[in-house]
């Protein structure tokens, strides 16, 4: 019972403070702009848009799912990269140190509460896409479809992507991590394989692409095939990291604060 | 609840002894730890908050041993800490601050942990500015919030370091005074290099000089042990005087300078003994472990 009380307040006060940050609005803003942009300077998409009741429903939903998760990602590891030194930055970490509260709890309080915080623009700018298609077809289900394929898809790689984000920056320079992960992105998860070696056709990739192609049959990351076993194998592999990287990270500051 | 720390030695990387085999009883109530800066104060609060490990040593706070994980976890539970470096998320107000720490506290019933966070904002007198964030707050009402995110879980063992330092006079008489009636019920250590402030609040004292007790007794002791080294000498000309003294205040008047001065001054000066207060008190037992070291 004390565990969940450390892990609610760390949620909640964690998620308000992600929340309230204008920077968290205005990347994420500006991220989704740009994705806006490049989508209708593509050819035929705009026609395509108008003429949404013609396609099948599931698919249409599962390539905006795919889309939402292009680069949004990047934008969710920038922003929660700096939440954990932050601690310490502003010389938090010493009162909290001295609470009795457990420390895992805590770290996965902040840790899902960032997340989930970072998830908010996100979310609206789906479900923005939703109501598009709903108001193109007229078909409620887009809802269901809409939760469905957000759960699978997007959820488990930002679940990822937030531990990844939450636990590297304790051990590397803030702004070192985001350069890297930017790069990571673009070679793990979007480049297609052509001579240099990349983990993005893995069911490691946190982008989604086996989950929506091996259970909805479409995805625009570079999966060819996948079944829905390989699609819950990436699922469950990434749920079961994110809880061990924070699980090393606790036993990391628990060393760290033997140490001192 | 009484305090015993045994020997306690804190060796930091690169061999640099913050604390040398100190040895120290705290006594229930308002307990002042004085000392320069470096002297290991800080080191001390920290060891006994749990956030640095002790290399050696032993510290008992009431019937919990330190030394052990067990004893450190139920210390935490009966502690207070206000850090020297005091840190606050700048975008709660003082009241979600309040309760995130009472959660993380195990204040779990929201309706109690509601009424005890308005019953401490009232108490620091920051009630009217609960929900105004915390970057808002000037350096006074920021250790005011402080103090009572130390008070949350109503501890018997409250430790608060240099409370004061960088308050105006006016904050800093009100924070002393909020020290002072905090001190009935539980056992409150304030480490401070601000003489005034221990003078004021405490009457117990410890006295720390690289990472060593070198004093330890009530401020009446630490003032009759001063008793015959505090003098007044008047000179008419300008020259400062010299020897084997420290001048700890000097006026200049028209026609000459009154210097009060701490140790043994010269026949010559014919000075005239003056009463100590904590101040020379504290000089003089600097001055003692200066020459004897």
């Amino acid at each position: 019972m004390y565990k969940l009380a450390t892990f609610y307040g760390a949620w909640k006060y964690e998620f308000r403070m992600q929340v309230r940050r204008p920077w968290l609005w205005i990347t994420m803003g500006l991220i989704e702009l740009i994705m806006l942009g490049f989508m209708f300077r593509t050819p035929g998409v705009l026609d395509l848009v108008l003429h949404l009741k013609n396609a099948p429903l599931l698919a249409t939903t599962a390539y905006w799912t795919n889309l939402v998760n292009y680069l949004l990602p990047v934008a969710v590891a920038i922003m929660i990269a700096d939440r954990l030194p932050r601690d310490n930055r502003i010389h938090v970490q010493e009162i909290l140190s001295t609470l009795p509260g457990s420390s895992g709890a805590r770290l996965f309080g902040k840790y899902l509460g960032n997340t989930f915080a970072t998830l908010l623009p996100i979310v609206i700018f789906y479900l923005l896409g939703i109501l598009v298609i709903f108001a193109q077809t007229l078909n409620a289900q887009v809802f269901l479809l809409a939760i469905m394929t957000f759960a699978t898809i997007v959820l488990p790689g930002m679940l990822f992507v937030g531990a990844i984000a939450t636990v590297v920056p304790a051990l590397i320079w803030v702004p070192v991590f985001q350069f890297l992960f930017v790069g990571y992105w673009f070679w793990g998860n979007l480049y297609k394989p052509r001579g240099i070696p990349t983990i993005s056709d893995t069911i490691l990739t946190p982008a989604g692409g086996y989950m929506s192609r091996g259970f909805f049959g479409v995805t625009v990351f570079p999966v060819d095939r996948a079944n829905a076993f390989q699609g819950l194998a990436s699922m469950v592999l990434l749920l079961v990291l994110s809880v061990l990287l924070i699980l090393a990270l606790n036993s990391y500051q628990r060393w760290q604060q033997a140490r001192q | 609840m009484q305090i015993k720390i045994e020997k306690l030695n804190k060796v930091y990387h690169g061999n640099v002894h913050a604390l040398n085999n100190l040895s120290l009883e705290i006594p229930n109530g308002m307990f002042g730890l004085l000392g320069p800066n470096g002297a290991g104060k800080t080191t001390l609060m920290r060891i006994l908050a749990g956030i640095l490990q002790p290399t050696d040593g032993s510290i008992r706070v009431g019937e919990y041993d330190a030394s052990t994980e067990h004893g450190r976890q139920s210390i935490q539970n009966i502690l207070g800490y206000l850090p020297q470096e005091l840190g606050v998320y700048p975008d709660l107000s003082a009241q979600e601050f309040l309760d995130y720490v009472a959660l993380l506290k195990g204040l779990r019933d929201p309706k109690a942990r509601k009424q005890r966070v308005e019953q401490l904002l009232e108490m620091v007198a920051l009630k009217h500015v609960a929900n105004r964030k915390l970057k808002t707050y000037s350096g006074g009402m920021k250790r005011r919030a402080g103090i009572a995110q130390a008070l949350l879980n109503d501890p018997k063992f409250l430790i608060v370091d240099e409370p004061t330092a960088g308050l105006d006079p006016e904050e800093r008489i009100r924070f002393r005074n909020l020290l002072s009636d905090l001190a009935g019920e539980r056992t409150v250590l304030l480490s401070t290099h601000i003489v005034e402030d221990i003078a004021q609040t405490c009457s117990n004292i410890a006295m720390m000089k690289a990472g060593q007790n070198i004093f330890q007794g009530t401020v009446f002791e630490m003032l009759q042990h001063t008793q015959g080294h505090v003098w007044n000498i008047t000179t008419t000309d300008k020259t400062r005087p010299e020897g084997n003294f420290t001048i700890v205040s000097t006026i200049h008047m028209q026609n000459s300078s009154q210097y009060r001065v701490v140790g043994t001054p010269d026949a010559h000066y014919q000075a005239t003994p003056a009463e100590p207060g904590l101040e020379d008190g504290y000089v003089w037992f600097m001055q003692q472990t200066e020459q004897q070291g």
